[in-house]
């Protein structure tokens, strides 16, 4: 700790006017000595100067248990007797990734705008059946965003301060999220349309009732279902209507990208850190699984997707097929992520989901 | 026939993008990125807002690479002079559509920079196939 005396201006406040009104003790400059580390001197880079380049010293100490209960930044002395504002979720292994600090830098850098990022004059008059069901699908998407934004700020009021850059990540994750609200209620109000029918959210619930910490949270909401959402917009971007529809699922899915990467980078983490982390993915997943195979039986968006892809319901046979394909995409991604993760999936694991590695129109058979 | 995918261009792509500013304003990328024509391969680096350096490798040193894009010699030639014409579909859509998809690389994590950087790999290769054409 460093403790150094004030310059010799702090005698002199006691020569500051006195105002009439206003009760306060005379000041002091005796904080000017209260840092654990002064002289820090960070340089910025090719890069700028980075949210990471600032873990230097004491500054770049992340604990493995965060025990401090109240707002103090990493790095700050503590004020005595501040009375605690809890924290649920203050160990390391529950929330963090590496990747995080340089993330949260790249979403800013990578930041986009929907009122004029996205070519709108693009749009053109859509047939009646395509239209509607891109406007479904932009509903559905849009209730996914709203999901994101939800869970993320929930769980990000929980999480000690300690951590920072963490939270620092998951606010632009959320604000990600609300971008993607907007650019989808955008799509479905531009062209003639409307927003569709609201989508069953099994998932949504799950996502947002889940209370087990944030490990189960960012498997439910950023691997299991955002690998699908992920996948959604990569077919929405090669199937796309205009210049400005393939911007927008071009654009989200960057956003998404980075999401997926703290998602599986903490994942990576917890399982590396945590004896049987694994095993909990394995029963969480068993569970996650089975809710989204009830979802999916929901055949609204399978149809609109199918309506898109094959550009109209006469060619909804064609864009069965890709639906399928895209299925196959997705399961083949969820797998593969879960073992590269070491978390065993064959236990249990649905014949639903597993039925579209099979299908005649999958990825080996093209 | 020239190679579609040599150093020069390359080179002449990198020069390109480093001078303009909308490629900048595409935001950082941070990524080692191989790119793979038959028997040739090279590795493009980004750092922060520019294209750092581009080299040709040995095809056994594209496992450095965060990922690398494959595409036969032809599939290259042709890709190139759709971007040019605008005919051709995008990074993404091509990766869609191909059975074994273009985009190839063994660390789940370092693979998923081509999805956060799409935008600037696409830029560059489309000024890459203008200054082909």
């Amino acid at each position: 700790m460093t403790d150094k005396p004030a310059s010799p201006a702090s005698g002199g406040a006691a020569d500051a006017p006195a105002s009439p009104n206003v009760q306060v003790g005379p000041p002091n400059l005796r904080w000017m000595g209260k840092s654990r580390q002064w002289g820090t001197r960070v340089k910025p880079g090719k890069h700028g100067l980075r949210l990471g380049d600032l873990n230097v010293g004491i500054y770049g100490e992340v604990p493995p248990v965060w025990t401090d209960q109240t707002r103090a930044p990493r790095g700050a002395m503590s004020r005595r007797g501040v009375p605690p504002l809890g924290y649920a979720v203050r160990d390391k292994v529950d929330l963090w990734a590496d990747s995080a600090a340089d993330m949260y830098e790249e979403a800013i850098q990578r930041r986009w705008a929907p009122a004029v990022d996205v070519p709108w004059e693009t749009v053109q008059p859509l047939p009646y059946d395509v239209e509607r069901a891109i406007c479904q699908v932009c509903t559905e998407l849009s209730q996914y965003a709203n999901a994101d934004v939800e869970s993320v700020t929930y769980w990000q009021s929980q999480m000690a301060y300690g951590y920072h850059e963490i939270k620092q990540f998951l606010a632009t994750v959320s604000f990600d999220a609300a971008r993607h609200m907007e650019v989808f209620r955008k799509r479905a109000l531009c062209n003639g349309g409307g927003l569709g029918l609201e989508g069953p959210g099994e998932v949504n619930r799950m996502i947002l009732e889940s209370r087990g910490g944030w490990t189960e949270a960012v498997l439910y909401l950023l691997v299991l279902r955002g690998l699908f959402t992920q996948t959604l917009y990569r077919y929405l971007e090669r199937y796309a209507h205009s210049d400005a529809e393939r911007t927008i699922f071009g654009r989200c899915l960057q956003d998404k990208a980075r999401h997926l990467t703290y998602g599986i980078d903490h994942l990576r983490y917890a399982v590396n850190h945590q004896d049987d982390q694994n095993l909990i993915l394995t029963q969480l997943c068993i569970i996650g699984e089975r809710v989204l195979v009830r979802e999916l039986k929901d055949t609204v968006l399978r149809g609109a997707l199918a309506i898109v892809f094959g550009n109209g319901v006469a060619g909804i046979d064609a864009g069965l097929r890709i639906v399928d394909r895209m299925m196959f995409d997705y399961v083949s991604r969820y797998l593969a992520t879960m073992k590269w993760l070491g978390v065993e999936r064959t236990t249990f694991f649905p014949e639903e989901l597993a039925a579209y590695l099979k299908t005649p129109s999958a990825r080996s058979a093209s | 026939m020239t190679a579609p995918i040599n150093l020069a261009l390359l080179e002449r792509t990198r020069t390109a993008v480093n001078a303009d500013v909308d490629f900048r304003r595409l935001g950082t990328c941070d990524a080692r990125v191989g790119i793979k024509s038959g028997d040739d391969a090279f590795v493009v680096d980004f750092v922060a807002f520019e294209c750092a350096a581009v080299s040709a490798i040995d095809l056994d040193s594209l496992r450095d690479a965060d990922f690398y894009l494959e595409l036969a010699p032809d599939a290259w030639r042709r890709y190139l002079a759709g971007r040019a014409s605008g005919t051709a579909p995008t990074l993404v859509s091509l990766d869609v559509d191909s059975p074994n998809g273009i985009v190839k690389g063994s660390d789940l994590l370092k693979v998923l920079k081509f999805e956060r950087y799409h935008l600037t790999l696409q830029s560059f290769l489309d000024r890459g196939a203008r200054l082909a054409g």
